[in-house]
């Protein structure tokens, strides 16, 4: 009687011990660090950047550390599980670190992938979103690169680093992305990324052995505009610095600004940036006041000049203040006149402070939007000149 | 029946896990789909109404002293109306038990475990809950003595992780959405989890100290209506109102967002484990409830031997009684507030007036019923 009882229960542990019901261990899977997106006649273009662990582990490796695989279809589902015809394990997308959207793609909307994505219970929400400004999400995916050994991961570092010391991009996670095209009174924007030199180059182990690799992938030309889930245009480099003021995303960037009498430039560094937007209704009519806050160091005097004098910061402090407010007004006027998509979030100020105004345009915002006065107010502080005083210039000439 | 005998500080314990268990990751988002920004004060109202209820509950026991909420309707509305009632009770605590069980199936499905069969999940789970009942009341408090702590620390742990993400921007505009969704929400969110609390009076007379006990009731809801309180709040102003308006699962996927540096980051099955927990002493108190109603209603006496047979019972009811996904939730919203407003707010408020009328003839007649028993505490 006892050892039988004791025989059964040792049975049901052993089915209690085997684990998880569909475990799936670390070697069985393909770890997927990059997703790509693009347009395919009816469907879309799924591409995967997977993880080529046995390259990564072994330095000086022949093979290429991530391979690409692709797969069109209707629906990112079924491109995603069709995929698995072509790679050997089952793909894994709880480490993807980026996600690209080929332009053509997302001028026709994006909704489909934030919906499976969102939905399925695998991806995080943490990683990054851009788009592959006038090329295709495969071909950046296509390209390897130096210091990284994973193309995304570069892809995410360089994103991250450039959006808070530069100020020209903007790293947008996922969950704000969604929330944003989602959410009523603020529109997404993205950064665009694109491939310097040959993409063909740039798929080659060959690549990352040069010293100046024959394709480089490079955040450049501003940030993409989206209304609801669809991209309808561009931002410049200076206008997306303006929109990155207003939005506060900025921690420190380089302000050129005009040297007096010559063609050279004064470079101030801004640093502790801190903007904040408030909505307010003056005789019927909205108004939205950027106060952009920061303190100024000059680090770069090409032309003579005395920094020694507060008279000379004091013209600096204006001249910044001019800057900022001029890629701001640019920015502004851009959007407002011609895509009219509220990616400052002005809608979002109101809903927040005036909520019966809101209810009130919300259905015809977009003719509201475009007549916002929009007050700018930079405040910069420029303090300190670094380790020297007199610039080079003004001490050649023995001033 | 034995004589298993609960502290005040342990029952105050069981409502606070109680409270807490499935509502932490459900009810953010049922408070936001109705309340939008407003959740927050909703969370508020609910608990506010909570707490009244939990006193009507308490004027309840109060008025029929050391009698379990089966034995209140019997001594109440007699042999065959005091039995439909409690048979009522009895029904109300086992579809409870049920749904309880598919939350939690249907959460790790939805979000841990997704290729995992439902039933393989209630299985286990089911198992260490019958074990669980079978060793008593006595010693489940002391579960919930030794969990009690531990889900403290880790919530408390979960709020200050969270505090980089907060924006308190996105709970403006302030109680500008009119009463009506600040009311729908809080209406759903009184029928879970405070309506549910009427079974509670199963187990109130086990207490030692009966008027401790009372004192512990309104902690343990205040308590638990508190941390509701402050995931929601959380949930609003780091995810955002749609976010959480359109995530079943908010809190879990708030947790998601956790990152500190490059190396506290994806911890989100630990918070989970908070809710492993709690929804554990959820379903080991309300299988506790409905097998004790059961037993009492058909006057079994002893209610172990029938644990066994409630659970398979219950296992397979479990699985069949949502079809699917989007009828469970029109199911919560439309029918089960309902449902809970009649068992948890009709019922026991039927019965002290019932109580009331009749003590009040015994006092005017002065004759030794069998509700003589004046409330002497």
């Amino acid at each position: 009687m006892k050892p039988t009882y004791v025989f059964m229960l040792l049975v049901i542990w052993c089915s209690l011990l085997s684990g998880c019901w569909n475990r799936r261990e670390l070697n069985e899977l393909a770890v997927s660090v990059a997703i790509g997106v693009d347009k395919k006649e009816k469907g879309i273009l799924l591409s995967d950047q997977i993880l080529n662990a046995g390259a990564i582990a072994q330095l000086g490796s022949s093979y290429a550390t991530v391979n690409l695989f692709e797969q069109p279809g209707l629906s990112f589902q079924e491109a995603a599980r069709r995929m698995t015809t072509k790679s050997t394990k089952k793909i894994y997308v709880g480490q993807l670190q980026m996600l690209v959207l080929g332009e053509s793609f997302a001028k026709e909307g994006v909704a489909q992938v934030l919906d499976h994505i969102s939905r399925d219970h695998e991806y995080r929400n943490d990683f990054l979103v851009v788009v592959a400004r006038k090329i295709k999400a495969r071909d950046v995916l296509k390209i390897l690169t130096p210091l990284e050994k994973a193309p995304a991961t570069k892809l995410k570092n360089s994103l991250e680093v450039s959006a808070a010391v530069w100020g020209e991009t903007s790293a947008v996670e996922f969950r704000a992305f969604t929330s944003n095209v989602i959410s009523k009174g603020k529109e997404a924007v993205l950064t665009g990324v694109t491939v310097k030199g040959s993409i063909e180059k740039g798929n080659d182990i060959g690549n990352v052995g040069k010293i100046f690799p024959g394709a480089r992938l490079a955040y450049a030309g501003g940030l993409a505009v989206f209304k609801q889930d669809k991209l309808i245009g561009w931002l410049n480099d200076k206008e997306s610095i303006g929109y990155n003021f207003t939005q506060g995303n900025i921690k420190s960037t380089v302000l050129l600004l005009p040297c007096p009498n010559s063609s050279r430039v004064i470079s101030v560094e801004l640093l502790r940036t801190k903007s904040k937007m408030t909505a307010s209704i003056k005789n019927d009519r909205p108004l939205v006041q950027i106060v952009v806050k920061a303190d100024g160091v000059v680090t770069d005097a090409q032309c003579p000049i005395d920094l020694t004098t507060p008279a000379t910061l004091s013209k600096l402090k204006e001249a910044s203040n001019a800057q900022i407010s001029s890629y701001i007004k640019a920015t502004v006027r851009k959007i407002q006149q011609h895509y009219n998509s509220d990616i400052f979030g002005f809608g979002q100020l109101f809903r927040r402070k005036y909520p019966e105004y809101w209810k009130k345009h919300e259905k015809d915002w977009y003719e509201v939007f475009p007549t916002i006065e929009v007050n700018i107010q930079p405040n910069v502080n420029v303090r300190q000149m670094y380790k020297t005083t007199k610039s080079i210039e003004e001490r050649m000439k023995g001033g | 029946m034995e004589q298993e005998r609960i502290s005040a500080a342990q029952f105050k314990k069981m409502v606070f896990l109680y409270t807490i268990g499935t509502s932490v990751i459900l009810v953010s988002n049922m408070l936001a789909s109705d309340a939008a920004n407003d959740a927050w004060f909703a969370a508020i109202v609910g608990t506010v109404a909570g707490l009244g209820l939990v006193g009507l509950y308490l004027a309840l026991v109060r008025l029929v002293p050391g009698k379990t909420l089966v034995e209140i309707c019997f001594v109440l509305l007699g042999k065959w109306l005091g039995l439909f009632c409690a048979f009522l009770l009895f029904v109300y605590s086992f579809v409870l038990t049920t749904l309880v069980m598919r939350n939690l199936g249907d959460f790790l499905t939805a979000s841990l475990f997704p290729e995992t069969p439902i039933y393989a999940i209630h299985l286990v789970y089911l198992l260490i809950v019958l074990i669980g009942v079978r060793y008593g009341l006595s010693n489940i408090a002391r579960t919930m003595d030794i969990f009690y702590p531990f889900i403290f620390l880790l919530f408390i742990l979960f709020a200050l992780l969270l505090m980089p993400d907060v924006d308190l921007k996105q709970i403006q505009p302030i109680l500008r959405s009119g009463a009506k969704p600040i009311v729908n929400a809080a209406y759903s969110y009184i029928s879970f989890p405070y309506l549910e609390f009427i079974l509670f009076l199963m187990i109130f007379s086990k207490i030692e100290n009966a008027r401790d006990g009372g004192k512990a009731f309104l902690n343990g809801t205040f308590l638990g209506g508190f941390v509701l309180l402050i995931i929601t709040i959380l949930c609003i102003t780091v995810l955002g109102t749609e976010m959480t308006a359109s995530n079943l699962y908010a809190s879990y996927e708030m947790a998601k967002t956790i990152k500190i540096g490059d190396f506290i980051q994806r911890v989100e099955a630990i918070i989970a484990a908070i809710w492993f927990v709690t929804i554990f002493c959820k379903l080991l108190l309300c299988f506790y409830m409905t097998i004790q109603s059961f037993s009492q209603t058909f006057h079994l006496g002893e209610y172990r031997p029938f644990v066994f047979a409630m659970g398979v019972v219950l296992f397979a009811i479990s699985i069949i009684v949502v079809p699917d996904s989007g009828y469970f939730i029109s199911f919560d919203r439309y029918v089960w507030t309902v449902y809970a407003l009649t068992c948890g707010f009709v019922i026991p408020l039927l019965l002290l007036v019932v109580g009331f009328i009749r003590r009040k003839r015994n006092v005017q007649e002065s004759a030794s019923g069998g509700l003589d028993n004046t409330p002497d505490y």
